[in-house]
């Protein structure tokens, strides 16, 4: 089985070399037969990695515990959920998920590519490419078919913290989001090499789209995690295993909206094919800060081979396509010029320069320690402190741009119907800011969120109730004008429901670190303990042992006021084989609040002692991420086919007879 | 002046806000990270603000109204008396490892502000893609 595995490894590599070799004469010659050859490799070289993949899940699904990788990961009393989802409990399994996520993106972009074939050399070059990396990895650094002379009895089994649903989807979900950054990577390559049209804005576009709501998603399935299993009460720490997924999300959400300013005025060309090749080399950065064991220490990092291979191969992709960037700079020069200051393409392009200046402070806190290391000795943190005093102004400025951009027309805003149209959100917003500071919110970054996220919102329905004045001067019932309107615009109100989304993630975020609570109390079977609002009453511990596991669980019953609402049980949990111990949370959401219950520990004599925690809006931010997802969706799915509408523009005046209705 | 020009001075003078905010947060939120026997040979840094790493020194836990208070962390060779009041996360007991994060007292005792356990297996490096 390990040979058959090591083979498809083997094989993949192989097949990557005679492809890019043929891709390249195909490039060069421009005969048809050697391009064929190099789509032909792509698609063996995936199939190959569905085959080691495979394998490994047979042989993890088996307890095939001669190889390495498997005993590492398995154990026999291991559930068979769990058992799939050690393939990626490893190192040498995710980079294998790396690879296998890869070729299947190979195989569907070749496919969607059929309508534009000027584009298969160089996407399946660059496709190769990365693959040969990745192959080369695995094969020779970090196989998982790595097999011992004696096979364990039985293996380690898999870390008990990975033993959670959300660690099941997490990985997966941000390895599509990581690795498809290389579908808009390879077709920033081919735009540049075979020319930037239409049909290739629509296909980077929509291709980063993919990437970009899977990178969110797993960003959001890992918070999650972080905020069930760890027991810390928090979901996010500026861990550089997270800002590693964070920097391209930002980059990416910076392309998103610099592509519209490509589309509607073919300016800035060479930024958004900079920022598909910065969000690819983040991807990659971030699977190296977290595959290297470069953040835990340079020495380690120093002392592995898969680290210098990682940069090699960043400084290759760099080089590389910032000689094609400069080699081809000619075909950025046809664009036009921006013609005021302010317009919705200024406003795109100062969030632009946000997004990529959080992602460029991110970047710079995350690797000063090891900077810091190398050059002085001295280990080093750069603590969430850094991070949150950083992010705070960026973010107040994002959401100034959220709100106004909408309103701005393209080209040249006037100043008149911009004052118009941005006097109700505003108004709200000011009201909303002095009406929370009324009811007691003191802290000054939750009322700037809390009163720009209304006025973004306020901007958003300003923006959707002025389309529906002009279909209604079409004489489109209301009911009917608003369901046009979303259906023969789906991008853009995607993207307002995209932007509610975050809305709601960053009010959560904001008022969860302002305003949670927490104490930590040793209480006796039967007292009680009461914090924002929730009345804590401890019954009783019992203990029991499972095969493996010491538990040690307790029963407190929740109250507020004279309501009861049950009870909750949080645990603790001894691993025997791992010896290691988790806590296993209990947690009762509401869309107000969070209680959040972690047992710390039972003495002899039953005395617990819990950590108990309220944060506020918590909920908010998975459900804004709900409301993302939505709302990408409603920009993915294709167009109508029907124009019969007319479009709904900024810069088109409302008739005169629709304002008095 | 064109638009093109005046977005650039624009820009130009937010990033140089933006830089010193980097530079000075990073100077505030930069944490030393060494052991305590490293940290006692470090004069240069006696008042800053440090993470230590090492183990909790057996016997050594000091309870008030039935919670922790303080400490010592140490190495083989040099402990350090801390002073800590807050929650502690799950895994802290005698013996084990743990990250102290705070600022040396005039008293010699280490005033924490978080107390970390580092996990035995380092769940970092295993858990995380």
């Amino acid at each position: 089985m390990a040979d058959l595995g090591s083979f498809a490894l083997l094989a993949g590599l192989v097949v990557c070399v005679y492809g890019v070799v043929a891709g390249v004469i195909g490039i060069r010659t421009r005969e048809r037969r050697f391009v064929e050859t190099s789509l032909r490799a792509v698609r063996a070289w995936a199939a190959l990695m569905v085959l080691a993949s495979g394998t490994l899940m047979f042989a993890l699904v088996t307890r095939h515990f001669r190889l390495e990788f498997v005993a590492a990961v398995t154990s026999r009393d291991l559930p068979l959920v769990y058992t799939v989802a050690a393939f990626w409990g490893g190192h040498a399994g995710s980079l294998l998920l790396w690879a296998l996520i890869l070729g299947l993106y190979g195989i569907v972009i070749l496919r969607v590519l059929r309508s534009s074939p000027q584009m298969y050399a160089p996407v399946a070059l660059v496709l190769l490419v990365t693959a040969g990396f990745f192959t080369w990895l695995l094969a020779f650094t970090s196989n998982p078919f790595t097999v011992m002379q004696i096979p364990p009895p039985d293996g380690r089994g898999l870390n008990p913290l990975l033993k959670n649903p959300w660690m099941s989807i997490h990985p997966p979900t941000l390895y599509l989001g990581f690795v498809g950054m290389t579908v808009p990577f390879a077709l920033a390559v081919a735009g540049v090499l075979t020319g930037l049209t239409a049909e290739w804005i629509k296909l980077a576009r929509r291709w980063m789209m993919i990437a970009w709501i899977f990178l969110t998603l797993g960003l959001l399935f890992g918070a999650k995690w972080s905020y069930v299993v760890l027991g810390w009460g928090g979901y996010w720490a500026w861990d550089p295993v997270e800002n590693a997924a964070l920097m391209p999300w930002l980059t990416s959400t910076a392309f998103l909206h610099s592509i519209q300013v490509q589309e509607r005025r073919g300016l800035l060309g060479a930024w958004n094919v900079s920022l598909m090749i910065i969000s690819f080399v983040l991807a990659i950065f971030g699977t190296f800060l977290t595959r290297s064991g470069v953040m835990s220490s340079v020495h380690a990092f120093a002392d592995s081979s898969i680290g210098v291979y990682f940069l090699i191969f960043l400084g290759l992709v760099l080089a590389s396509s910032g000689w094609l960037l400069l080699a081809r700079w000619d075909r950025f020069r046809q664009g036009g010029s921006l013609d005021a200051l302010v317009s919705r393409e200024s406003a795109f392009l100062l969030n632009n320069l946000v997004l990529v200046a959080a992602a460029f402070v991110i970047f710079t806190g995350t690797v000063f320690p090891i900077i810091a290391e190398a050059f002085t000795g001295d280990r080093i943190n750069v603590g969430p402190p850094y991070f949150n005093q950083v992010m705070a102004p960026l973010v107040i400025l994002l959401l100034v741009l959220m709100g106004t951009a909408p309103l701005l027309a393209w080209r040249k805003a006037d100043a008149q119907s911009f004052g118009r149209a941005v006097s109700a959100p505003a108004a709200v917003a000011i009201l909303a800011g002095l009406g929370f500071a009324a009811l007691g919110v003191r802290s000054p970054g939750a009322l700037a969120v809390l009163a720009l996220g209304l006025f973004v919102a306020g901007a958003v329905a300003v923006e959707l109730l002025h389309g529906v004045r002009i279909l209604r001067t079409h004489g489109e019932p209301a009911a009917v004008a608003v369901g046009r309107l979303l259906l023969n615009n789906r991008r853009r109100y995607g993207g307002y429901v995209v932007h509610l989304g975050i809305l709601l993630i960053l009010t959560g975020v904001t008022m969860s670190s302002a305003y949670a609570t927490q104490v930590q109390v040793t209480l006796r079977p039967g007292e009680q303990t009461s914090l924002g609002g929730y009345t804590l009453r401890y019954h009783d511990a019992q203990a029991w042992r499972l095969p493996g596991l010491q538990i040690t669980s307790t029963t407190v019953s929740v109250s507020t006021g004279p309501r009861p609402l049950g009870l909750l049980r949080p645990q603790h949990v001894y691993h025997e084989v791992q010896d290691q111990a988790t806590s296993e949370i209990a947690l009762r959401s509401t869309w107000w609040n969070d209680l959040y219950l972690v047992l710390v520990g039972v003495s002899p004599d039953r005395r617990a002692t819990f950590r108990i925690m309220v944060n506020p809006l918590v909920t908010w931010i998975w459900f804004g991420g709900g409301v993302i997802l939505t709302g990408t969706l409603i920009a993915l799915v294709p167009a109508a086919r029907r124009r019969d509408v007319p479009e709904v523009r900024r810069d088109v005046a409302v008739p005169a007879g629709a304002k008095a209705q | 002046m064109s638009p093109a020009r005046r977005l650039a001075i624009g820009i130009t003078v937010l990033a140089i806000a933006m830089g010193i905010i980097a530079y000075n947060g990073i100077r505030s939120a930069t944490v030393y990270y060494l052991t305590p026997t490293e940290f006692t040979r470090r004069p240069d840094i006696q008042t800053a603000r440090v993470r230590l790493a090492g183990t909790v020194s057996p016997g050594s836990v000091r309870r008030a109204n039935g919670h922790v208070a303080g400490f010592m962390i140490g190495d083989e060779t040099t402990s350090i008396a801390v002073r800590y009041d807050g929650p502690l996360p799950d895994l802290f007991a005698e013996g084990r490892e743990v990250l102290v994060e705070g600022r040396l007292d005039s008293d010699g005792v280490m005033n924490a502000t978080q107390v970390i356990t580092t996990h035995p297996t380092g769940y970092k490096e295993k858990t995380r893609p």
